[in-house]
């Protein structure tokens, strides 16, 4: 029995009749499969499970969003290597990271690197284009483009007051990875988890290089990573089912930078330490069944150090050290007087520091204040989210101009439609306004900063179709395709002047593409199940900056025409199979489209054999993944070539 | 007997002619072109563009001068079937042989007169040099800036590296003159000073004298010495002043002449490109003259659709052809490939084309 109805949401295929001609019956409970919520919400979304990334040998959040469509993700290379994701070309700072519902923030950059987030303690990674349908989410959430949620594991204990995991991964490279995770339950209402994880790779993985006619075997070097992650969490429930839900977080890592393949010369010396810490608390009370009240806390320090050992430099090297901190609150009301109106009203409030050892940058610091006012109403058929953003951003900072205060209001729109009241099948529209502030890199560091910028604009468009058809049981397959349209203004971007590189705000860009996406569950016989999945997308991203230049109407860096990827999943009794292929078509890494631009098409395919074996009381599950089955030697970004055929092999034990 | 002598007459004739023949196929050197996959003519041009860092997408193309038609593709990929490398940085011609300095990819090349290789060097770092930046040839050998703050001497011929000199932080270009070398240090941005290095007596001492701040180039041309420089970033108004002077060899100063950001010299004159920008994305430019004998500065106007694209844009290379006197200007948008743009020495527009790559930065002419 997996899921009991509740409501009239009329998600089920069957109905019960408690009453046939004035008699009544017992109690009956209707069980069905819920659709999965990618097909429901008025936003695109999809979701990953830890089973589904498990099954497939996904071992890092970059793994997991390179299946989401409509996103690209741009790869550096290696363990260590700089990884960033983008929403439908918009830009790796359009989207907002989550990490428990708190949003993780780098005002520095403005974009996360994922590539520092395992999955150990994941349970679910979801994306979500446009609007998030959770109501009472903060404010922060609605800033971007989009919003990427990873959700860790909450402890789930039956029968014991503890668990115990151990693991351990190793692989191709001089990978090795042990982890460390226990539960305890503290009371009848209070759980702690513990996690610890330790990576480290010597990342020399070889690669061919392509020059002319000449191909010669090369090696990636100064690709090291060493990193460490610990993190506590604390889950409480009070007498009036109100929740407390608190974390800290460290992490620190060093990394050799390998930097682009320059022809003739690669002895990159550049070298990467990083160090975050967050502590995070949410709390969550229902007042009665109309109010309801979350609130977020958020401390966050994170510092890091550049290094580059290079003879141009005055004393031999350079060393840029820079600390961010962020104090952060949020609280979000929401209220439904009615079963089908719901309103929610949430305030953030941030105040951003940026502290450097450059003498002649500027220590900024930034308030920003956001209010997010949202609407929905919900019927049998219809649901229909507004909201209005309001946006306001002060800074100072200690030396040279300081920017204007910026101000502005973001609606955005979405709704659902459900075709037919038998079928599970949902016409959505969403429109949504955002604008992305200038990071302090863009307006402050060094002579490339600049203060001046204004932000960048950006309207997104999406129609889509989604379906989902349960069988019968245990089989069901669901269809989503969505068309969209996004434009880009005041484009921020970094211009090479005649004496340095300048941030300055140009361009314009228009975006217009499919994502499609498909999933089939089918048991096969008694033992066999099944399941496939996959996804296309299709993009025109133009630049529209200039009619006057050869770029203009040509595509964007880095932006395939179609890319997609598709899965298999076997279960069985005795071993499981997972295998996946990512998949791009050829795209330009300049904005000129020629040839010497030209990225090749490429198809990474990647296999995962595991069993779960039951020990006792006791669990351990041994994995093998093969990545890039077929050695294909491919770039996401030009001269920085991917990794070929490599191996991991994982073990976890759950006492 | 009549015809006899007609015949003897005609055979001693065809001998002579035969002879001479002989001696003018004996006289034509065509080692310029020796390996060449690509049928080019005597007289050539050849145009360097730096492309953008950590491209690898640095070009070189063949232009005929005659009519301003650069070859299809990159002149340097087709005769040798490897790609240039990152970021060229200079360009010059010594005894017909054209030799490139590369400056993120650390080689030095040596190509004959049609671009195939003949030597090259690439142990910049295990010499202890640092990147190279610029190059002048005298007396047979090669004098190299690199960015570790030396100057380093090649032979010519066989590209062996010699000797290295200290000098200040991060020279840039240079010039050989009256037994000396001269070259300007930028300190990547923070530096001021001109280096004299006396190669007549030995190798081993750079003297260090003050010029303009930030300089990046020096000229030479009829025993007038000019420097340009970007000056120093301003903080406050977050802007550079670029900077032109003219360099006195008997006090070792220098006397700023006008505001400039890119020069050519020839003869007695100095022609100033000052392009500017408020926003980093749109540019103008002025051009004016400066005459080395008067001190006197005058504009110097340039005719035509070239003249109109120069007024509105970017300039990244002024060179001049020694044959002909006329001048080649090319503009950039750090984005898109270079357009070029040809003049005659009055300013009068003849033509335009495409460099083939981006930043193009310098241009050399060969006559065989």
């Amino acid at each position: 029995m997996k899921y009991i109805l509740m409501g009239l949401l009329c998600l089920l295929s069957y109905e019960a009749k408690a009453q046939i001609n004035g008699d009544s019956i017992g109690e009956v409970i209707v069980t069905g499969n819920m659709p999965p919520r990618d097909v429901t919400v008025s936003s695109p979304t999809r979701t990953f499970y830890k089973e589904d990334m498990e099954l497939l040998g996904l071992h890092d959040l970059t793994d997991v969003v390179k299946k989401l469509a409509g996103v690209s993700v741009k790869d550096y290379g290696g363990i260590g290597g700089l990884k960033t994701v983008s929403i439908r070309n918009l830009g790796a700072q359009y989207t907002t990271v989550i990490y428990d519902g708190v949003c993780i923030s780098n005002t520095q950059a403005g974009q996360i690197d994922l590539g520092r987030y395992s999955l150990d303690n994941v349970e679910e990674v979801s994306l979500t284009i446009g609007q998030d349908d959770n109501l009472m989410r903060s404010a922060r959430h609605d800033v971007s483009a989009g919003v990427l949620s990873i959700m860790t594991e909450r402890p789930h204990l039956t029968g014991k007051s503890y668990a115990l995991r151990i693991g351990l991964q190793a692989g191709s490279f001089g990978l090795l990875k042990p982890s460390l995770r226990y539960w305890q339950k503290i009371g009848r209402k209070t759980l702690l988890s513990l996690d610890g994880t330790f990576t480290r790779a010597d990342g020399a993985y070889p690669f061919t290089l392509v020059n002319g006619t000449l191909h010669t075997k090369e090696k990636r070097y100064n690709s090291d990573v060493i990193s460490w992650k610990g993190e506590a969490n604390i889950y409480h429930t009070f007498n009036d089912s109100s929740q407390l839900n608190a974390k800290a977080y460290y992490y620190y890592s060093e990394r050799g930078l390998p930097g682009v393949v320059i022809l003739y010369s690669n002895n990159n010396q550049e070298r990467l330490w990083d160090e975050n810490f967050f502590a995070q608390a949410t709390y969550h009370k229902r007042f009665n069944q109309h109010w309801q009240l979350k609130g977020r806390l958020k401390y966050n320090h994170s510092w890091n150090r550049y290094e580059d050992t290079n003879m141009k430099y005055a004393d031999g090297k350079i060393t840029d050290i820079a600390r961010q901190n962020e104090y952060y609150a949020s609280a979000t009301s929401g209220w439904q007087p009615t079963k089908t109106l719901s309103f929610s009203l949430a305030q953030d409030i941030a105040y951003n520091t940026l502290n450097s050892n450059i003498e002649s940058q500027p220590n900024p610091e930034r308030f920003t204040l956001l209010t997010s006012f949202t609407a929905r109403l919900q019927t049998k058929r219809w649901q229909i989210n507004g909201n209005l953003l309001a946006t306001y951003i002060t800074e100072h900072t200690d030396m040279g101009r300081e920017p204007a205060d910026r101000k502005r209001l973001s609606p955005s729109f979405s709704a659902s439609f459900r075709l037919l009241n038998n079928e599970t099948l949902f016409l959505r529209a969403m429109t949504k306004s955002t604008f992305r502030v200038p990071t302090f890199t863009d307006m402050y560091y060094l002579h490339i900063g600049n203060s001046n910028l204004v932000p960048e604009k950006a309207v997104e468009y999406n129609l889509g179709l989604t379906w989902h058809k349960n069988l019968a049981k245990n089989t069901s397959f669901h269809l989503t395709i969505d068309g969209y349209y996004n434009h880009v203004r005041d484009k921020i971007v970094c211009f090479p002047t005649t004496y340095i590189w300048k941030m300055t705000n140009f361009g314009k860009v228009r975006i217009t593409g499919m994502d499609a996406t498909a999933a089939i569950q089918l048991p096969i016989g008694k033992y066999l199940n099944t399941e496939l999945t996959a996804a296309y997308s299709l993009q025109n991203a133009i630049d529209l900056s200039d009619k006057n230049k050869p770029t203009y109407h040509s595509q964007i860096p880095y932006t395939p025409k179609y890319s997609g990827n598709g899965s298999i999943t076997i279960r069985t009794p005795w071993i499981n199979i997972g295998y996946h292929i990512n998949f791009c078509g050829e795209r330009w890494s300049d904005p000129q489209n020629f040839d010497e631009y030209r990225l090749k098409p490429y198809a990474d395919h990647n296999l995962t054999l595991s069993h779960q074996f039951n020990i006792r009381t006791t669990k351990l599950l041994l994995s093998f993944s093969i990545q890039n089955l077929t050695n294909e030697q491919y770039e996401i970004i030009q001269y920085y070539p991917m990794p070929g055929r490599n191996i991991t092999a994982s073990a976890t034990w759950e006492l | 007997m009549k015809l006899k002598s007609i015949i003897l007459s005609a055979i001693c004739a065809l001998t002579v002619i035969a002879g001479f023949t002989s001696c003018s196929d004996d006289d034509v050197d065509n080692s310029w072109k020796e390996g060449s996959v690509v049928d080019l003519p005597s007289y050539r041009a050849f145009i360097l563009s730096e492309g953008t860092m950590s491209k690898n997408n640095s070009h070189l193309f063949f232009v005929d001068p005659m009519t301003d038609k650069p070859y299809e593709s990159d002149i340097f990929e087709k005769q040798n079937g490897i790609k240039l490398g990152d970021t060229a940085n200079d360009m010059l011609i010594l005894d017909g042989d054209i030799y490139i300095v590369m400056n993120v990819s650390k080689v030095l090349y040596r190509l004959n007169g049609a671009g195939v290789i003949k030597a090259t060097y690439n142990n910049f770092d295990g010499d202890g040099l640092g990147e190279p930046r610029n190059a002048v040839a005298y007396n047979g050998k090669l004098y190299v800036t690199c960015y570790g703050g030396y100057v380093a001497r090649f032979d010519a011929k066989t590209l062996a590296f010699e000797a290295k000199v200290k000098t200040d932080n991060n020279p840039e270009e240079i010039i050989a003159y009256g037994g000396n070398l001269f070259c300007v240090c930028s300190g990547m941005g923070t530096g001021n000073t001109l280096c004299i290095i006396d190669i007549t007596k030995n190798f081993n001492h750079a003297e260090s004298v003050v010029t303009l701040d930030n300089p990046y180039a020096i000229k030479l041309a009829n025993s007038h010495i000019y420097i340009a420089a970007y000056g120093f970033y301003d903080p406050n108004t977050k802007t550079n002043d670029p900077k032109v002077g003219v360099f006195n060899i008997d006090t070792k100063t220098t006397t700023e002449i006008a505001k400039g950001t890119r020069i050519l010299a020839t003869g007695d004159k100095l022609y100033i490109a000052n392009s500017t920008s408020p926003d980093w994305v749109n540019y103008t430019t002025t051009m004016s003259v400066y005459d080395a004998n008067t001190g006197k500065i005058s504009p110097f106007t340039l005719s035509g659709k070239g003249g109109e694209a120069i007024s509105n844009g970017n300039i990244y290379m002024m060179e001049l052809n020694p044959y002909d006197g006329s001048i080649y200007i090319a503009t950039t948008d750090y984005v898109t490939n270079s357009n070029v743009y040809h003049f005659n020495s009055d300013g009068s527009y003849i033509g335009s084309f495409n460099a083939g790559g981006i930043n193009a930065n310098s241009m050399v002419f060969l006559k065989n």
